[in-house]
């Protein structure tokens, strides 16, 4: 019943994760999101995110150190499971179709 | 990876133990870790108090039904299925127990349509000026005057040139603005348009500089703002006037006649919107203050103009209150030296004189001006918090009676919650469906409560004397009974609820669980409350009753009954006095006299001070008296007794330039005889006293009774008449005589007891919604106790057959029956008699003259509350002390 589909933050958190690889936990996740899309990212957001898509089966995880810094407290690390990337080269794939149907001068303006 | 060595602060304890109690534990760790972290950074990036302060905001962004997990919602279908199944199983409840279920509706009902009606009244007091677009810069400036005898009360009027004072000396000061509400043709005028002849009265004439329009943002309809009432003889009328004389719509340009005046014509030069109904400004016509000759007056004597200011963006009042100490010295010092001889130095160091400006934000005005003088009547903040105190023992009275009423029957419902137990119901669940139960009843209630108040809006309205309505339409109406509902719901169910939902299953199925009478002690003291509420209420209304009484009663010093006023006769000029002659000659009419000043608010008043002739010093000035112009008939007319000297003669000469006092002014003066002496007033004007008479209570009651000078003269404004016999053989004929002189003017008259028992309005009007409520509370009350004496006399019927059958008489029974109700009753008396008797008191503070808080208000209060339980509770007490005993113990 959970739809494979992707919703952008979803597709974002993703690749964040694939980017991050070792350090992939919340916290990272969310500052690399803010630096790359120049927007705020609220961490509740990425937390439910996370779990959604760990649901979804398109993540893994597996608890890191416990730190003072956190508490005392485990990272939860997530890595991208082969549905995932399966998934996110489906998207990448949808978009990349569409472009190539784009008419040559769809988006062009005419300034003349 | 390395960190700056400095010790991790642990984030806020309060949001860390909310967050793990709400999330579900398989998110807890890595969501705490993380927000742990985060807040690490955060306190170096925005410091500790900045940082816990996110920190709360952020844990609560977890509050979504996603991170509760299955904790709260095991599943969405199963969820759904139970609540269908809890209201199912309480409107069966309901229904089965329509005794009971009546009882706690209707007195929820009641409790919340009175709660409706009172916050809506609340609310439209408590609105009052917020329409004003400068509302939070524009304040009222109050003067207030007083010494270490006696604190003075803060003044509305202030003096003509304050305004332009403050323009000129305070650059905080953006715009100053004065009215005139009381000069010449302030107040009410006959009007009609140019060219037509007959005049109709209008009421709400006001003088008003021209930034009056500017300073409260007025909006206006038709024609322009700038410079509307700059020339002499412009007025901006109200939309309503305007669409009443011309509805055409071509107001503006247009040329009113005031009283007949044609040399005095009155060019509208725009129209404003109509002041809501919430505003503390209350006026349909501007007149242009340009070209009274007064608005220019220097004069800091004189008190006439209520003025308001705008303040610059960003001033703050009290810093600016603070400076405007210095405007004494600068332009009053001076002139009360020279016209009262008052020396503002010696007086500041030898009394502890003082002179203060204040400013009252305008927002206020309505209800924080109960001890100004303030020429206009306004509400009162402390009417407010005691209507809202009322209406919240009400409701609780109502919600009282269904927890006592689910406890009492909880005998009857430990078995189905024993079942529910073993069949595997959780507590948690149990408390849910007596919760759905008690939240259904409270919505019912809600619902009854509105249809209620819907009918009664109107009765409460001429009760109040408000224009309440609905906000049907209001976006936050319909959610906010909806909340109420709820929390009326689960304040009157959480207890029943917890109780009921911990009975232990083997006890109640074994049957050894007593019968509903644990936790009695609880039960008897909110019934100790309800009654102490409802005593409280019977005697506030009581007092409130007692002293209007008395302030009718009250010897008043002259005689209110039988005299008729007729108003507006100055238009008649010089012939007034012919016009009374002729009323005079009608053999029903005792006396008539033409005066501008009656001895009841809302007439002409002159402040004046008066000493005694040479002796011009601080000490022997009698401030603050009333100087009035009256003729030789008006102590007739009123019957007001002279104790000394004599009367004005008609026709001595000599007398137009003597003076006829009160005792109080004549002791204030310090005259043993005072008709052998001379008194002096301002502009050193200096008459003999040829007479003195009673008393007389010309204020409200409220206020002590002050000097009162009279002299002999022409003051036009009314004609009153004393009248002997019936009133409608008499009024025809004064009316016959008055077309006589003005056949172009409809008579206009009022009584002289109406207008005295208009000065008591809102306190008669406070009294009778007291009483309303009063009798509410006690109905709901009682309702409760009946049903409590109806439960208690099913619980304990097998235990009175076997008295009875023992031999206990009927009287016996009885009394076993009541006599607990009447200890709670005689305690709930105790708890409210100190109380009430403080807080009344502090009600009468208000009034000079007062009644005394004497024991038998108390007595009977109790006596009442004694009979009505009485009466309540001896149905059910005396049925089962008439019951057969053989038809209760045969089926054992």
């Amino acid at each position: 019943m959970k739809g494979t589909y992707l919703g952008e933050f979803e597709e974002l958190v993703l690749l964040s994760v694939g980017v991050l690889q070792q350090e992939a936990y919340g916290l990272a996740i969310k500052k690399e999101l803010e630096d790359q899309t120049q927007r705020k990212v609220s961490i509740s957001a990425v937390h439910a995110s996370c779990n959604r898509l760990e649901e979804k089966g398109y993540l893994t995880s597996h608890f890191g150190e416990k730190t003072q810094k956190r508490g005392g407290r485990r990272k939860k690390i997530y890595a991208v499971s082969l549905p995932g990337q399966k998934a996110l080269q489906r998207a990448q794939h949808i978009r990349k179709s569409l472009w190539d149907r784009l008419p040559p001068n769809a988006f062009t303006l005419d300034f003349a | 990876m390395s960190q700056s060595p400095q010790p991790y602060h642990d984030p806020p304890r309060f949001a860390m133990r909310f967050l793990s109690w709400f999330c579900a534990a398989g998110f807890r760790e890595e969501i705490e870790g993380d927000l742990w972290e985060l807040f690490q950074e955060e306190i170096e990036e925005h410091g500790l108090k900045r940082a816990r302060r996110r920190f709360f905001f952020t844990s609560l962004r977890y509050l979504r039904p996603y991170f509760f997990g299955k904790k709260f919602f095991p599943d969405t279908f199963i969820h759904r299925a139970m609540i269908q199944h809890h209201v199912k199983i309480a409107s069966r409840q309901l229904w089965k127990q329509k005794y009971y279920s009546l009882i706690n509706i209707g007195g929820l009902s009641l409790g919340v349509a009175c709660c409706l009606l009172i916050m809506l009244y609340v609310q439209h007091e408590t609105g009052y000026d917020q329409h004003v677009s400068t509302k939070d810069r524009l304040y009222r400036i109050t003067a207030e005057s007083g010494s270490n005898a006696e604190s003075g009360r803060p003044n509305v009027v202030a003096m003509a040139p304050l305004a332009d004072a403050l323009m000129q000396d305070y650059p905080e000061v953006e715009k100053a603005a004065r009215f005139n509400p009381f000069f010449f043709e302030a107040g009410s005028n006959l009007v009609r348009k140019v060219g037509d002849t007959q005049s109709l009265f209008e009421a709400g004439f006001t003088y008003a500089d021209q930034e009056i329009l500017e300073v409260f943002d007025l909006p206006i309809v038709a024609g322009e703002r700038t410079g509307a009432l700059v020339d002499p003889l412009t007025v901006v009328i109200s939309d309503k006037i305007a669409r009443k004389y011309f509805p055409e719509g071509n107001a503006v340009g247009q040329t009113l006649i005031l009283n007949d005046n044609e040399k005095r014509p009155y060019k509208i030069t725009a129209v404003m919107r109509d002041f809501p109904t919430q505003s503390s400004l209350q006026y349909d016509f501007f007149l242009s203050l340009e070209g009274l000759d007064d608005s220019q007056s220097t004069q800091w004597m004189y008190n006439n103009y209520p003025t308001f200011v705008l303040l610059k963006p960003g001033v703050d009042p009290e810093a600016l209150t603070e400076k405007f100490s210095v405007m004494v010295d600068k332009y009053m010092k001076d002139q009360l030296m020279e016209a009262i001889n008052v020396d503002v130095d010696k007086a500041r160091a030898e009394d502890g004189w003082y002179y203060k400006f204040d400013l009252q934000p305008i927002t206020e005005t309505h209800l924080y001006s109960a001890n100004f003088h303030d020429p206009v009547n306004r509400g009162d903040i402390r009417y407010v918090w005691i209507f809202s105190a009322i209406s919240i023992f009400i409701l609780l009275i109502a919600c009282i009676n269904f927890m006592n009423l689910s406890t009492a029957r909880s005998a009857n419902r430990a078995k189905e919650v024993g079942i529910r137990k073993v069949i595997g119901s959780q507590k948690r669940e149990l408390v849910q469906q007596f919760l759905t139960e008690s939240i259904l009843t409270s919505l019912i209630s809600f619902a009854i409560g509105l249809g209620l108040v819907t009918l009664l809006l109107e009765p409460f309205n001429t009760l109040a004397g408000k224009e309440l309505s609905l906000p049907w339409t209001e976006l936050w109406f319909i959610p906010s009974l909806l909340g109420g509902a709820l929390f009326v719901g689960i304040l009157a169910g959480s207890y029943p609820a917890m109780f009921l939902s911990r009975f232990m299953p083997i006890k109640v199925l074994k049957g050894t669980l007593s019968q509903g009478s644990k936790h009695s002690r609880l039960r008897s003291g909110l019934v100790v409350f309800q009654f102490a509420a409802s005593i409280l209420l019977i005697i506030g209304t009581m007092v409130v009753y007692r002293q209007m009484e008395f302030i009718q009663d009250k010897k008043l010093g002259f005689d209110k009954e039988n005299v008729l006023i007729i108003r507006d006769a100055y238009t008649l000029g010089r012939q007034t006095q012919q016009l009374k002659d002729a009323f005079k000659k009608l053999p029903e009419v005792q006396s008539a006299t033409v005066s501008g000043f009656m001895p009841v608010k809302g007439f002409s008043y002159n402040d004046m001070p008066f000493w005694p002739e040479g002796k011009n010093n601080p000490e022997d000035q009698v401030n603050s008296c009333q100087f009035w112009t009256i003729d030789s008939d008006y102590l007739e007319t009123m019957d007001i007794k002279l104790v000394d000297g004599r009367n004005f003669t008609p026709g001595m000469a000599t007398d137009s330039g003597a003076l006829i006092i009160n005792q109080t002014l004549a002791r204030q003066l310090n005259f043993e005889h005072p008709t052998a002496q001379r008194i002096t007033t301002l502009g050193d004007y200096t008459y003999p006293i040829i007479g003195v008479v009673e008393d007389f209570h010309f204020e409200s009651l409220k206020d002590d009774i002050r000097g009162v000078a009279m002299r002999l003269g022409f003051s036009t404004f009314n004609i009153a008449i004393r009248y002997q016999g019936d009133l409608s053989t008499v009024l025809p004929k004064i009316k016959a005589t008055w077309s006589e002189f003005a056949p172009n003017q409809s008579i206009r008259y009022t009584f002289l007891d109406e207008k005295f028992d208009a000065m008591y309005d809102e306190e008669v009007r406070t009294g009778s919604v007291f009483g309303a409520f009063a009798i509410l509370a006690i109905v709901i009350a009682c309702l409760g106790l009946f049903a409590l004496a109806t439960f208690v006399a099913e619980q304990r019927r097998k235990e009175i057959c076997i008295r009875k059958v023992l031999g206990a008489n009927m009287g016996q029974i009885f009394i076993l029956m009541t006599q607990n109700f009447f200890l709670l009753i005689g305690i709930a008396l105790v708890v409210a008699t100190p109380l009430a008797w403080y807080l009344m008191n502090l009600w009468l503070q208000d009034f000079s003259y007062k009644i005394d808080l004497s024991w038998d208000l108390f007595a009977v209060a109790g006596l009442a509350a004694a009979l009505i339980t009485l009466i309540t509770v001896s149905y059910q007490a005396i049925q089962v002390a008439l019951a057969d005993p053989a038809l209760s113990l045969r089926n054992e």
